[in-house]
């Protein structure tokens, strides 16, 4: 029997996010528009399943509008005879007095019989659920495990059991295993290492936590979905979930499904010596954003990281400007949001001239130069007080902190010694 | 240059006054306002020219209009130069103006414009006032408009060239970062602006998780008004049901109230009888016995009975019954009779009327005897043989064949006879008589209608022996035998012939049989009027109306006896059913006796005693009639077994009027409150249906905006100021190593004024860290600012000055220096160890001291033997003027 069924995670609905209104809003709308094409394909193709790894809301508060939808939607697919197998991560943990523990998804009564297809894992300890198709044949299990509190900080992993079984077992979990791509920009909840999966021999292990969709371990069948839809710039390319079919005791290899409606991604714009108009990079970016607008399918929403000597530099990098750009390119392309990134660009000069002779100039450039090595020059340049480092912060933090303060201080000092005197 | 002379002809307050200069320290002394700020002003102007440049506009002139005082200005002085001694006048009529001239001349010729003098090239008015005259305050702060100037002295050449001045960049740095952040929120940096939104930001979030949790509470409140509105609607469907029913169970109350009350009559007493009335039942006794007299008397007489006779003739009655009914078929056999006879007749005087026609002569009766006998099939064969023979001849078809007649024929003429004399006798019916009588004649008129053996036609055709020989017995005329046609019509003849014989056979017999069936009936009749000793019987038909006669008679007599036993039967029978009646009626009256007895034991007649159980029974039948109505009703199933009936006298009756009211108010009120629900509860729905959800990550999206904001903010300020800081380290080491002249003339005065206390002075553009002293021993400068005392600061900043005075008149002659009230600050420590370095400041350029304390005038006069000027001896203090 193969158990085939939709492996979804970090749904983050009712997420907040940065930006513009609009794009905030319609990002949002993205999130549960995704949600809604997952469990439409789910009922199309008639799967077994629809496994969520976590993360399925991003707030405690989740908004009693979002709440009715999803209860809608978890109905709709039971009533379709598809199991809805949802593991609490660290944004809905799944402790008594959490949020998750109010949706009472899986607490079947006589009148709504359906909610017996759902199955949520709110503890620590594995515990397993049978999936039966709609004739009420069994055709996997799923062993999951949830997050209870916010911070969950034991390798939940490591606890999966080994089972005799002649039905396909996918191991459902939220969790960090420390050798993944993109770990590190994600909270260290539920540590798990690749040795932590071989020992059970899963069909098919579903992840949820790192956004990147990837095989968290090599050779073996473990794998994040990434999530539903890119909630941020660095959340690019396409999202959506993986269609797994597993087979008893045969790893399984997953089918990418798009869903999220709209896609991020990143344009380096360099080599902008020749561009000393608005109207220029303006066209410029219309020009990279149509080439990209070409290549997809999805609504686009576009970080575009400016780099090297420009003429507009110091107009870039003042705020107001360049939110004015930024709603220009919006304009001129359609995109859902544009974001500029110009901390890489800067005015053109050339530091030969400006090191040839002695200058309060040259000597700044001296001075960060060595205060990049030299710890006690650093601490000497220091402002008495900093006000992005928090109190208790210590020495290493505090000089690592200085010195990406430090990063390209160059051309800012250039900028502003070299600059045009402020009306 | 020092000035050696001042000649006030017109300048405010000082006209007409001359005053003799030391050439190394004056001290101008006098109280406010007696001119010290008029003679500060005349050595600018001397210096630098008038300002403001006309008449109209100066100040000094402004307020000597329309006073005793000169409006023109007009001062002149005698200048010590490094090429001489010249004089130089400044003359303020319209417009400032300038005439210099050598030491001794007098003025001649133009004056010039309101220039400055030559020698004071590089130096302008501005610097002058706050260099070189340097007030208390102007010690410490440089006045805006000459601070870029004077810093650009102290800060050393730029060698990049378009580079901003760096104290400008810091000092931008150093506000944009106190705009961004300051730890003590002073100036309403953005910081707190943010912090202040971002609180507001997290209100918000709070109050939108207040408003969702209100959303839940919401639905929760709507499923709770939902519960509600169903227990309203559940109670008010009970009251109006209570309401509905009320009528119903009062009915019903009211029926089990009488039944209470009801006391029921035992009419078992009556043994299955009806309660009548005594009187009524004695009335009915005594009609019964009324109808019981006759019958019995009937009884009581003798029956009727019938003589033997008429009991014989009844026996016999019918034997006589049907004679009588065959009277009629009687007289019709005699009419028949008569008529058979007179067919006979008739048939035989036509029979002899054809016979001859044919013979030619009356019939004898052998004649009739043989024609009876006669074979006319013979001669209609021979006929007809003859006749194709004639035609055979003639061409003409002449006879037909003919055959024997059939048996059949005769079968029914013979069964015809005999039926036929059957009839005539009465032995069968007289209707099969006259059928035989009918088939007779048909089977004789086909026997006679047969056509014979065809006649021997005479052949050739004048003869036919066969003819001939059939006819051979009989006596006809010729001609009917001539030829074959005529042959035929004698066939015709003979044959009709035949039938009329047959025929008058017929009838002859007939009326034979009809003569001997009515004798047979007289007879009988005879017969029986003898037995039944009818006297005078008679004959014929007189016979059988004696019989007919006492036939009647008996039945009479018979009839007489039966009325009088059913008389008889029917007083029986009404015996027989009025007396159990009588009997019941009487057992009746002794039952109701007992029941009134019973029932009404008090009651002084039976009449009353009824009347009374009648009164009884009377609410008893009102009550089954009653019971029987409400039963009808379909509400009785659901309300009879009401356990509200069981308690009628309870208050809450639902029949109750205070019930009623109560009811009616309180379905009011429940109106009102589904009302209110339903309002609500549409409030509520349309709260729900307006929910754009989301509302918390909206909330958390603001404030994580601000917060990321701040803390871009934070981490902009932190770069600004580290570019800052960066900024004043480059500054001051690329300063330490091309130190300015003017801080180095400085600092050498300061080491000397403070005996080498402090040592270096060093100059920054910021905020916090403007000038630096380095004290002796330290290698951290400190800032020239509290703590530092303010008379130390002083010393610092003067050496400054003189620093800076040195560094500008560098190449050109030294222009004065005037402290205005500098000192006053100075405790008399410090003066004394000033005044050596004024002194040594003296020998390169003159010094002015302006005071209005007379004690530091006269201590500076001897400390530095200046000379005095008191002002306040000269001017009066009504005339004095003030200039700031």
């Amino acid at each position: 029997m193969t158990f085939r069924f939709l492996h979804l995670a970090d749904l983050h609905l009712d997420t907040h996010f940065g930006g513009r209104s609009l794009a905030k809003e319609r990002l949002r709308a993205a999130t549960s528009e995704a949600f809604r094409r997952a469990v439409d394909f789910a009922l199309e193709e008639r799967l077994h399943a629809v496994l969520v790894a976590g993360d399925l809301f991003d707030d405690p508060c989740l908004s009693l509008h979002t709440e009715l939808e999803l209860a809608r939607a978890v109905q709709r697919l039971a009533e379709a005879g598809i199991a809805f197998v949802w593991t609490c991560g660290n944004h809905d943990p799944g402790g008594k007095t959490k949020r998750a523990s109010g949706l009472a998804l899986d607490r079947a009564t006589e009148d709504e019989p359906w909610r017996e297809r759902v199955r949520v894992f709110r503890g620590p300890q594995p515990e397993r659920f049978i999936v039966k198709d709609a004739s009420g044949a069994p055709v996997g299990v799923v062993v999951g495990a949830g997050h209870s509190t916010d911070r969950e900080d034991k390798n939940l992993a490591a606890d999966f059991p080994r089972l005799a079984t002649d039905l396909p077992v996918v191991g459902l979990l939220h969790t960090q295993v420390e050798s993944a791509l993109s770990a590190e920009h994600h909270d260290r909840f539920a540590p798990s290492s690749p040795a932590d999966f071989e020992r059970q021999g899963y069909a098919y292990w579903a992840l949820g936590h790192v956004h990147v969709r990837q095989r968290a371990v090599p050779d073996l069948p473990v794998w994040y979905a990434g999530n539903l839809q890119g909630r941020n710039p660095r959340e690019t390319g396409a999202k959506g979930g993986l269609l797994v079919e597993a087979e008893p005791g045969v790893p399984a290899e997953p089918v990418f499904v798009p869903f999220a409606p709209v896609r991020w991604e990143t344009l380096a714009l360099s080599e902008l010596e020749g561009v000393d108009t608005a109207a220029a990079l303006a066209d410029l970016v219309e020009a990279r954003i149509a080439k990209l607008q070409g290549t997809v399918d999805e609504e686009l929403a576009v970080r575009l990281e400016l780099t090297g000597p420009c003429p507009l530099a110091a107009r870039l990098k003042r705020a107001g400007e360049l939110d004015a750009f930024e709603e220009e390119a919006i304009e001129r392309t359609g995109v859902v949001e544009v974001q500029l990134r110009t901390r890489g660009l800067r005015v053109p000069y050339d530091l030969a001239d400006l090191l040839e002779s002695p200058s309060v100039l040259s000597k700044a450039f001296e001075l960060a130069a060595g205060a990049r090595d030299d710890d006690r020059l650093l601490e000497r340049l220091a402002p008495a007080v900093l006000a992005g480092l928090p109190a208790d912060a210590d020495e290493p933090e505090r000089r690592a902190y200085l010195r990406d303060l430090l990063a390209g201080i160059e051309d800012e000092l250039v900028e502003r010694c070299l600059g045009k005197e402020p009306v | 240059m020092r000035f050696l002379r001042l000649d006030f002809r017109s300048f405010g307050v000082l006209r007409d006054h001359v005053f003799e200069l030391n050439p190394g320290v004056s001290v101008v002394y006098g109280p406010n306002e007696t001119g010290k700020s008029t003679f500060l002003c005349a050595l600018e102007t001397v210096l630098f020219g008038f300002e403001p440049s006309t008449r109209a506009a100066h100040p000094i002139a402004v307020f000597a209009e329309g006073t005793a005082l000169h409006s023109d200005l007009h001062v002149e002085a005698e200048l010590e130069l490094d090429s001489g001694t010249v004089r130089v006048e400044r003359v303020l009529l319209q417009r400032g103006q300038l005439r210099v001239v050598p030491a001794g001349e007098a003025f001649t010729g133009a004056r010039e414009s309101n220039r400055p003098l030559y020698e004071v090239q590089g130096v302008t008015r501005e610097l002058f006032r706050c260099v070189y005259a340097l007030s208390s305050a102007d010690l410490v702060e440089l006045a805006d408009d000459v601070r870029e100037d004077v810093d650009q002295l102290l800060l050393g050449e730029h060698s990049v060239p378009g580079m901003r001045p760096t104290y400008r960049v810091r000092a931008e740095l150093a506000e944009e970062a106190s705009q961004l952040w300051r730890h003590d929120n002073r100036g309403k940096p953005r910081s707190a602006t943010l912090n202040a939104a971002i609180r507001e930001a997290r209100k918000a979030v709070n109050v939108a998780r207040r408003e969702e949790a209100a959303l839940h509470e919401a639905v929760k409140e709507k499923r709770a008004l939902e519960l509600e509105l169903v227990a309203l609607r559940e109670r008010q469907r009970r009251l109006e049901r209570e309401e509905s029913d009320a009528a119903f169970l009062a009915e019903l109350a009211d029926l089990a109230a009488r039944r209470a009350e009801a006391r029921p009559v035992d009419l078992a007493l009556l043994d299955g009888a009806q309660l009548v009335a005594p009187k009524e039942l004695g009335r009915e006794i005594r009609a019964i016995e009324h109808k019981l007299a006759e019958p019995r008397a009937r009884l009581a007489r003798d029956p009727f009975a019938e003589t033997p006779a008429e009991h014989a003739v009844l026996a016999r009655a019918s034997v006589i019954d049907g004679h009588v009914r065959s009277r009629g078929r009687y007289e019709a056999d005699g009419e028949a009779l008569a008529g058979a006879r007179e067919r006979a007749r008739t048939l035989e005087r036509d029979a002899a009327a054809r016979w001859t026609r044919l013979a030619g002569r009356p019939p004898g009766p052998e004649d009739l005897a043989q024609l009876a006998r006669f074979p006319l099939a013979g001669l209609r064969a021979a006929q007809e043989s003859w006749a194709k023979d004639w035609e055979a001849h003639t061409a003409r078809p002449t006879a037909a064949n003919h055959t024997a007649v059939p048996a059949w024929v005769l079968l029914v003429g013979v069964a015809g006879a005999i039926l036929a004399a059957l009839g005539s006798f009465a032995v069968v019916h007289a209707a099969l008589g006259a059928l035989g009588v009918l088939a007779l004649l048909a089977a004789l008129v086909v026997a006679l209608r047969r056509p014979g053996a065809a006649a021997e036609a005479p052949s050739p055709p004048e003869r036919s022996a066969d003819v001939d020989r059939c006819l051979a017995g009989l006596e006809l005329e010729p001609a009917l035998r001539a030829t074959p046609s005529s042959v035929l019509r004698l066939i015709d003849q003979l044959e009709a012939l035949g039938d009329e014989l047959g025929e008058l056979s017929e009838a002859r017999e007939r009326a034979e049989e009809l003569a001997q069936s009515l004798a047979a009936r007289e007879e009988e009749w005879l017969a029986l009027a003898n037995e039944l000793a009818i006297d005078d019987a008679g004959a014929g038909e007189i016979a059988l109306a004696r019989l007919e006669d006492a036939l009647a008679r008996a039945r009479e007599r018979r009839d007489e006896v039966l009325a009088d036993a059913a008389d008889r039967t029917r007083a029986q029978t009404l015996v027989d059913a009025y007396l159990p009646e009588l009997e019941r009626h009487r057992a009746h009256l002794h039952d109701l006796h007992a029941l009134l007895r019973e029932h009404a034991p008090d009651a002084q007649d039976p009449a009353a005693a009824f009347a009374l159980v009648e009164r009884h029974l009377e609410a008893e039948r009102y009550l089954a009639t009653r019971a029987a109505e409400l039963r009808a009703d379909p509400r009785w199933t659901l309300l009879s077994g009401d356990p509200r009936l069981a308690r009628p006298e309870a208050d809450d009756a639902p029949w109750l009027p205070a019930r009623a009211r109560e009811r009616k108010e309180e379905l009011r009120a429940i109106e009102l409150e589904v009302e209110r629900q339903h309002h609500r509860f549409g409030e509520l729905a349309e709260r729900l249906r307006s929910d754009e959800g989301s509302r918390v990550a909206r909330a958390q999206e603001r404030q994580l905006a601000l917060e990321v904001e701040l803390d871009e903010l934070r981490v902009t300020r932190d770069r600004v100021a580290l570019l800052e800081r960066l900024l004043a380290e480059a500054d001051r080491v690329h300063r330490d190593e091309n130190q300015p002249d003017v801080l180095r003339r400085a600092s050498g005065y300061l080491e000397s004024i403070t005996a080498g206390r402090y040592t270096h002075l060093d100059y920054a553009i910021g905020a916090a860290d403007g000038l630096h002293v380095t004290v002796q021993g330290r290698t951290d400068p400190i800032p020239v600012a509290p703590p530092l005392s303010r008379g130390t600061r002083d010393q610092i900043y003067l050496c400054l000055r003189l620093g800076l005075l040195d560094h500008l008149d560098e190449g050109r002659p030294a222009l004065p220096l005037v402290l205005d009230e500098t000192l006053v600050h100075w405790d008399a420590e410090r003066r004394a160890e000033l005044y050596p370095l004024l002194a040594r400041v003296a020998e390169r350029r003159q010094i002015f001291i302006l005071t209005c304390h007379e004690n530091l005038a006269r201590e500076v006069e001897s400390a530095l033997a200046a000379g005095i000027i008191d002002l306040g001896a000269i001017v009066p203090k009504q005339q004095s003027l003030q200039f700031d």
